[in-house]
């Protein structure tokens, strides 16, 4: 009987502790007891949202649902994603029991703003380097004003403004239309100087260009993209009189970018480009030249491994001013020497390859690479290093393979 | 005959609206030592707030009974809970929580349910208002103001933020509801 009494009292206790338990907790949302099935981004291109910010999110996933922390996540998408309305919602997932977090993202009309970097480098040899832009976009316009001192990509250190205006519907979404106004002063290296004093053939150094350029661009699908347009470049030569010369040129782009869905685990990116420029009598141009670029890169991940390689050539007819030749020796390219010991004028022609592998951040990298002209020839050069890299942000110390004088070369910085 | 059908047309829009402005009337029932208020015709269960219910969202209301002397603005009671409500989105029904001291809840209810079960919450002890006189009953409810601005920085002040904030409309006011009714302790 007292056996009796016992089950009977703990059944109440276990009915009472059931009851309790079907309640929802005070200020608990009901859905708390569900388990999130997955995240979805709605209205907005997932790469547009940080990487470390979709792998934050991807941890609600598998877990109970909690509002704070899905208001949160909420929240940090409104502080990344500047003028853009970011709205929760939870719906039924697909299994029983299981929700699915949305997050509905609405690009907020008429104005937006933000300052970006992309570019901002620090190279042993060459210093700083950096740009800054603000872009304003009203409606499918986007005004950029830009500031730049650029050390890193040309012969040249480039300091002065850019102005940009882009229509980026022009009837369709696959149709843009650009407009480019850069004004640049220059200062070259001591080395470029003194070996134009062997090289009659090469133009001159300027100490101010400036370019308008105009371009018309297409996009026959997402991964292509085609464009065309002007380039009137203005430069101001020094010697032996102070004259301006022009570099008018027709210009015309190809870009394609191929992302592969993850097979067995492994996922691909394959992105290539070429670029055209012409530069004619027939624009009035007082430099007569054509320029031939073409950059290809294949990358190969599977979760923490990361297999690169990175292809770049280019060819020039012609006399092409200091700012179309090619160099090599840069934060991309030849890392681990200098330009101006590589080739302090540059060449008309350049190849180069770059190999590196990955482990989470960890990076190891060979570069191999040589720039010349037609009676100017130059040994094919090669740099190793290692370092940090991220989608953005990396730091690496890469050495010059060669016999003497094998100093490291340090660079750090973001890069879009 | 025509011009006719447009008159009782015209004449029900006007009287609907009419209908529609009038304040919601409260019930009373006293059971024991507590009088029992209800608005049957009160659903503040609608519009954005019940769309964002239904988006998975907890949402708290703010709900405040007064009891006020017929020829004196002066109340004689007065009782504020917070309810939150969420929506159960596999069940497809309310669940709410009376937060605060009390910390009562009730799930798997209709919006009339859960609307009706704030109000059977917020008894009015008869204790607590004249015995011989009859007095009057407001009941408020409004939805608490917590929410996040959408589309605002908070990381750092820039210019956007700027902009935003001297461009801004001014907001949209919170809804609010009323119901009022006559009653006595007796």
């Amino acid at each position: 009987m007292k056996n009796i009494k016992l089950i009977l009292a703990l059944l109440i206790l276990l009915c009472a502790a059931g009851l309790k338990a079907d309640d929802p907790k005070p200020d608990s949302n009901v859905n708390e007891r569900y388990v999130v099935e997955n995240v979805e981004y709605n209205g907005i291109d997932d790469s547009k949202i940080s990487k470390t910010l979709r792998e934050n999110a991807q941890r609600m996933v598998g877990e109970k649902y909690s509002e704070q922390t899905a208001n949160d996540f909420a929240r940090q998408l409104r502080n990344e994603l500047k003028g853009y309305v970011v709205n929760l919602r939870v719906e039924r997932g697909q299994k029983p029991e299981h929700v699915k977090v949305v997050y509905q993202m609405k690009k907020i009309p008429g104005f937006s703003f933000s300052a970006e970097l992309p570019l901002l480098v620090y190279h042993s040899k060459e210093g700083f380097s950096g740009s800054l832009e603000i872009p304003i976009e009203i409606h499918h316009n986007v005004f950029t004003f830009g500031l730049v001192s650029d050390a890193d990509q040309l012969l040249e250190r480039n300091a002065g403004f850019r102005l940009r205006y882009e229509h980026r519907k022009l009837g369709t979404d696959a149709v843009r239309f650009r407009m480019d106004f850069d004004s640049y002063h220059q200062s070259f290296n001591a080395a470029t100087k003194t070996a134009l004093i062997e090289r009659p053939d090469v133009p001159d150094v300027y100490r101010a260009r400036q370019n308008f350029a105009p371009s018309l661009s297409a996009y026959p699908t997402k991964d292509l993209m085609l464009s065309a347009g002007v380039s009137f470049q203005r430069l101001q030569f020094q010697t032996p009189e102070l004259r301006t010369l022009t570099a008018y040129a027709g210009t015309a782009d190809i870009r394609y970018r191929k992302s592969t869905e993850p097979f067995a685990g492994y996922k691909q990116n394959v992105r290539f480009m070429y670029g055209l420029r012409t530069a004619t009598r027939v624009l009035e141009s007082d430099f007569v030249y054509t320029r031939h670029s073409l950059t290809a890169d294949y990358v190969l991940s599977n979760g923490k491994h990361l297999f690169g390689a990175h292809f770049l050539s280019g060819y020039i007819t012609g006399t092409a001013p200091l700012f179309e030749r090619f160099s090599l020796g840069s934060s991309v390219t030849l890392r681990g020497w200098n330009k101006f010991d590589v080739a302090p004028l540059g060449g008309s022609r350049a190849a180069h390859g770059s190999l590196e592998y990955r482990y989470r951040n960890l990076q190891l990298f060979y570069d191999v690479g040589s720039v010349w002209d037609p009676k100017v020839s130059s040994p094919a050069k090669h740099g190793l290093g290692f370092g940090w890299a991220s989608t953005h942000f990396f730091a690496s110390l890469a050495f010059p393979v060669r016999h003497n004088d094998v100093a490291p070369v340090f660079m750090i910085g973001f890069r879009e | 005959m025509k011009q006719h059908s447009y008159g009782i047309l015209l004449l029900a829009a006007v009287l609907s609206t009419l209908a529609a402005a009038q304040p919601h009337t409260l019930t009373f029932e006293r059971r024991g030592d507590h009088i029992h208020v209800a608005a049957p015709q009160l659903h503040f269960l609608a519009g954005k707030a019940a769309e964002k219910l239904q988006n998975g969202s907890a949402i708290a209301y703010l709900m405040t009974l007064t009891a006020l002397p017929e020829n004196s603005r002066k109340p004689i009671f007065r009782l504020q809970e917070r309810f939150v409500f969420s929506f159960d989105l596999w069940e497809e029904k309310y669940s709410v929580v009376q937060s605060g001291a009390k910390e009562r809840s009730a799930s798997r209810l209709t919006a009339a349910m859960a609307e009706a079960w704030c109000l059977e919450n917020m008894p009015i002890p008869v204790s607590g208002v004249p015995g011989d006189q009859p007095f009057i009953v407001k009941f408020e409810c409004s939805l608490e103001q917590n929410e996040e601005k959408n589309g605002e920085n908070h990381s750092s002040l820039t210019l956007a933020r700027l902009i935003d904030i001297f461009g801004r409309k001014k907001d949209e006011p919170l809804p609010r509801w009323e119901a009022w009714g006559r009653t006595s302790a007796k």
